[in-house]
């Protein structure tokens, strides 16, 4: 168990191998849109 | 509905509605507290730029749920990777054991030295993103002007017009120079978003002029703001400088 944890809304940038074992929680962006991009996506973080 | 970044990019261009982001309540934020609070007994959020989202304020909003809990609320004042920088140095600093407080600090160190720039290949982006106005769109459209845009204060700033890709890559290696102020690079990714070939220009220009090994250069999907304010063709690098005196081990450096 880590004693501090971080959280963020947009680590999906960072290429994945450098977050790995990481205590990093997060919370994606939504990218709005009326015509594409509605929903929830972790692949849409900003 | 979701779409991967490749297909998002690929749609950009045949939009009429400028896409934008929508932030994550306070409510979203206090559910993961609760969620970290299992693992952690304290918190150090790191948003995305104040200047450019309202997401800051929601983590503000949220920790005030949790008095007496320890946790610190950070303004990346960057997006992307250079936001994702100081993510990752902290979390390598909280894994390491280190104290809330030094996390904390270890957190504004790399702050302060996180930068992004990047080239679009048009200033459409910029156009529909309101951030030129419709009479620079227009004279730089008939130039084919390429932007050269960087995160400076907080906010998406036009520091850069040119003419050519090699010309924008020169630009990007002044710029670096300049923010960086004598200090080394310590961890590098660079942005590609449908832009291979300035991506490898870049590469080259970058290991060449800062003595990185090309395979120290990572590569990255750009974030989507990036991607919605300048569009596919884009490419520029993502990177924080060496804090002297950083604990081994917290910060990759060679």
């Amino acid at each position: 168990m880590s004693k501090v944890a971080v959280i963020t809304d947009s680590t999906s940038r960072i290429p994945e191998k450098l977050t790995e074992g990481l205590p990093i929680f997060t919370l994606p962006l939504i990218v709005t849109g009326r015509e594409a991009l509605q929903g929830r996506s972790g692949d849409l973080a900003g | 509905m979701e779409i991967s970044l490749d297909e998002f990019y690929r749609r950009l261009p045949g939009l009429r509605e400028f896409p934008t982001t929508s932030r994550p309540s306070p409510e979203d934020y206090i559910s993961l507290y609760k969620k970290a609070f299992e693992q952690a007994d304290s918190l150090v959020v790191i948003t995305i730029s104040a200047g450019i989202s309202a997401t800051y304020e929601g983590a503000v909003v949220a920790a005030r749920e949790f008095p007496g809990k320890q946790i610190e609320v950070i303004d990346s004042a960057q997006l992307g990777v250079a936001h994702g920088w100081q993510v990752v140095v902290a979390a390598r600093a909280a894994k390491a054991r280190l104290s809330f407080k030094e996390v904390v600090e270890v957190a504004n160190l790399v702050k302060e030295r996180s930068h992004v720039c990047f080239m679009a290949d048009t200033l459409d982006y910029l156009y529909k993103g309101g951030r030129i106005t419709g009479v620079a769109h227009l004279v730089g459209s008939m130039l084919k002007i390429k932007p050269v845009v960087a995160m400076e204060e907080g906010k998406l700033k036009l520091v850069g017009k040119v003419l050519a890709r090699r010309l924008g890559i020169e630009e990007i290696i002044a710029w670096m120079e300049r923010v960086l102020c004598g200090e080394k690079i310590a961890e590098i990714s660079l942005i590609n978003m449908l832009a291979s070939e300035l991506t490898a220009g870049l590469r080259e220009a970058i290991s060449l002029h800062f003595r990185i090994p090309r395979e120290k250069i990572l590569d990255d999907t750009a974030s989507v703001i990036i991607g919605a304010h300048c569009g596919p063709g884009t490419s520029g690098p993502n990177f924080y400088s060496a804090v002297p005196g950083f604990p081994e081990g917290i910060v990759k450096f060679d």
